[in-house]
């Protein structure tokens, strides 16, 4: 078995943070990590003097190569090094044509540089950012030999597709002065001899590639002492400090990407606080639907909140005073006001909107690809042409009357103003009567569609794990769940006598100059949010922890390492048997878990795949934490840094069942109770 | 005429004077007219369908007549006018909202 990382850096470039290149580092790294092949791969240059330095220090094989920026993504091309000065050349070609880091070169490019690429071995970013994507892809999949990935769980995932590249998991580490911690990302190969065609013919059968040395894609290395995990469910058990949640921590460090779910921090209270703070979480996360919902209900209140109804009135009052004023003057007309457009009144212009829309929707049929055939089973497609050529036609039309009539307005107006100059009769003022009963529509119109909105109905359902989440509209009952709703702590006690009446409540809320109008649809209606249980009835403590806690796994889908402390800290048994137990188990077939537990129910039934077990070691005043760890079958379970072994099954029975006389007596009263 | 008429007549000429229709039905002169009664009429002219009689200014005597029921009949008649345009609005008016909230 070989272990290889071929995907080194020692050239700082404009692609990397500026770094300073040892060589003493990189034998460190080679040395520590037991690597048997590397690959020297920087970005867009291949340093030659450096790497014949590389390779006459280092005792292992060195493949030169180089990390080439694609215009989709990278790609590492390794060479056999046979010919350095001519791999060098041709890397020179890729180093002038990509001097910043936005540079790229074409596949076209590429294959005129390096000429025949089946020579080379190619490996693409594959399930890692920036990834070769389309058409470079598709240019250069027989070329191929694996695909880079950049964790355990796509390593694993992508080893189990055929239809996949074979996954490779490299370290893309700068060997750089001051680096401490060494990657744990390198892959493990069951090849002979170690020649690059070897090397590609090995990656061609996948069941030659794995994570670990000695278990295949079972485990993978942890810690730089050689400490593996099981890419499936791991269970750390040990006494109270003895290190379980020191390794937890240290996992957390050394992984990017990972979910913890901290010892009690799903624990159940049943104060109010908790139920509050429960309540926004699931709030905030679903507060998206609900905002979506409110959407065209806010749109309508910025509308309905320009209308004023009592100027509207007052425009109209104003109009008929003038008139008949004007009509009482009528023995007293002098020559000004004898004329005719004295009295004359403005144009109506008409809007174009409905028109507009009208427009809009025959395009809308008209440019509609997904029901092209339906559409033209019924209608001829020439003809919508014809008729949206028509309304536009129209729209043009009316814009150009429009465009007069302005233009009359407001020469007509000019002349009203001198003529009221020099008369002493009153002039008629106009009014514009259709808007004002549209408005009145509007109003109508608003009052019906919120009074129906605040009836009381479910806007959201959600199964979630045996629990649903409802988000329920009801109207306010109490001023108070107003002032809950929105923040500042505003009064609403005087508006909320009219909130049966949407209108004149909006009109009081617009009076309320703290209030910022944003706000506005939200005072109308009370969104509830439930979090019921398989019975229907709203969860309690107990459940909220669970739901929590469910919630918690299940978005660790999103993450690459699970490690859950202690969940039985906050629940019950039955709760952890039949609903967590499964939930952990689908989620370690798709990544790695690890969970730290006392608990025997958790521990054996849930079936791990890979025991550890953590004793605190203290020598010569100094405390020291060792990891013991095995298969479940296994007899004994091993430190892999001195190789001592302890005995799986007492450390099952004092871990979990208390020791083996406390197991014994449970048994005991377990049988008295049966008989 | 007025024994032809097919639609309620809502405003006026008789008498070389201008009516308009009361709510009651009865007419009253055009000068006594109201911000109320205006409103009415309005939006009676939108909901049903009403006749309003054309300004003649041969037909009406009363100067003072003469100028409110040209200006009233001029508003009135261009309302008629659009009352399709005033129907189309209403029922675009808030559609999305109506279907959202209202229409289950």
């Amino acid at each position: 078995m070989k272990k290889i990382d071929l995907h080194i850096h020692t050239v700082s470039t404009v692609s990397d943070s500026d770094f300073i290149f040892s060589i003493d580092i990189l034998k460190e790294y080679i040395e520590k990590s037991k690597l048997d092949v590397i690959a020297i791969t920087n970005h867009n240059v291949f340093d030659l003097s450096q790497f014949k330095i590389i390779q006459s220090e280092i005792s292992v094989v060195a493949f030169p190569g180089i990390e080439i920026d694609l215009p989709t993504g990278h790609l590492l091309l390794i060479s056999d090094g046979k010919d350095l000065d001519a791999f060098s050349e041709k890397c020179k070609n890729v180093s002038d044509k990509i001097q910043l880091n936005t540079d790229s070169i074409t596949v076209e490019e590429l294959k005129n540089i390096f000429g025949d690429l089946s020579q080379y071995l190619l490996i693409p970013h594959y399930l890692k950012t920036p990834a070769v994507r389309n058409e470079d892809f598709t240019k250069l999949k027989d070329f191929f030999s694996a695909g880079e990935v950049d964790n355990i769980k796509k390593f694993v995932r992508t080893m189990k597709d055929e239809e996949k590249l074979c996954p490779v998991l490299f370290s893309d580490e700068r060997m750089k002065e001051g680096l401490e911690k060494f990657p744990l990302r390198q892959t493990y190969i069951d090849c002979g001899e170690i020649t690059l065609n070897g090397i590609k013919s090995t990656f061609k059968d996948r069941t030659k590639v794995f994570l670990s040395e000695n278990d295949g894609n079972k485990l993978f290395q942890i810690f730089n002492n050689g400490q593996h995990l099981s890419t499936g469910l791991n269970v750390i058990f040990g006494k109270r400090s003895s290190g379980k949640t020191y390794t937890l921590n240290q996992l957390e460090d050394s992984f990017s990407r990972v979910k913890y779910v901290r010892q009690f921090d799903l624990v159940q209270k049943d104060d109010e606080s908790d139920v509050k703070s429960f309540k926004s979480e699931v709030q905030r996360k679903r507060g998206l639907f609900v905002d979506k919902y409110l959407e065209s209900f806010r749109s309508m209140i910025d509308d309905i909140s320009q209308i004023d109804l009592i100027s509207d009135e007052n425009k109209l009052s104003s109009y008929l005073d003038s008139l008949l004023k004007s009509a009482e003057e009528v023995d007293r007309k002098d020559t000004f006001s004898k004329v005719k457009l004295f009295e004359e009144e403005e144009f109506l212009i008409s809007s174009s909107k409905g028109l507009e829309k009208l427009i809009d929707s025959v395009i809308d049929i008209i440019e509609n690809k997904e029901y092209k055939s339906t559409i033209e089973s019924y209608i001829e497609i020439d003809k919508l042409k014809l008729l949206a050529t028509d309304l536009i036609n129209k729209l043009w039309e009316k814009a150009e009357k429009d465009r007069n009539k302005k233009h009359i307005n407001s020469l007509v107006n000019d002349i009203k103003v001198n003529l009221r100059f020099k008369t002493s009769s009153t002039p008629i003022e106009s009014v514009d009567v259709f808007n004002i009963l549209l408005n009145k529509q509007r109003v109508a119109k608003f009052n019906t569609i919120t009074k129906a909105m605040q009836e009381e109905g479910i806007i959201f359902d959600e199964p979630i794990q045996g629990f649903r989440v409802v988000a329920k509209k009801l109207p306010f009952k109490f001023v108070g769940e107003i002032k809950n709703t929105i923040p500042g702590n505003l009064s609403f006690k005087d508006a909320f006598v009219k909130y049966n009446n949407p209108f004149e409540y909006l009109q009081l809320l617009k009076t309320n100059d703290k209030l910022d109008s944003s706000y506005y649809y939200k005072a109308f209606v009370r969104i509830q949010y439930m979090i019921l249980n398989k019975d229907g009835n709203e969860v309690s403590g107990g459940e909220r922890s669970e739901f929590r806690l469910l919630q918690e796994i299940k978005d660790a889908q999103n993450y690459d390492l699970l490690l859950l402390d202690e969940p039985e800290s906050s629940f019950d048994n039955k709760f952890l048997n039949s609903d967590v137990n499964a939930l952990i188990k689908s989620i370690s077939k798709e990544m790695p878990v690890v969970i730290v537990t006392h608990n025997n129910t958790v521990g054996l039934s849930i079936k791990p795949d890979y025991i550890l077990y953590t004793e605190k070691v203290s020598s010569g005043g100094k405390a020291t934490y060792k990891i013991f760890a095995g298969y479940p079958t296994d007899k004994e379970l091993v430190c892999c840094t001195d190789e001592t072994k302890v005995k799986n099954y007492d450390i099952l029975l004092n871990s979990l069942e208390a020791g083996y006389k406390a197991y014994e007596y449970r048994g005991e009263i377990y049988n008295d109770i049966k008989n | 005429m007025n024994t032809e008429e097919k639609y309620i007549m809502i405003l006026k000429i008789d008498k070389n004077q201008g009516w308009f229709q009361k709510a009651d039905g009865e007419y009253e002169q055009i000068d006594k007219i109201t911000k109320e009664d205006l409103l009415r009429i309005m939006e009676n002219i939108l909901e049903n369908d009403t006749e309003i009689e054309e300004y003649d200014e041969e037909k009406i005597k009363n100067q003072a007549h003469q100028v409110v029921y040209k200006s009233i009949y001029n508003n009135l008649k261009s309302l008629k006018d659009r009352k399709k345009e005033f129907n189309d609005n209403i029922e675009r008016l808030y559609q999305e909202q109506y279907n959202k909230y209202v229409s289950k």
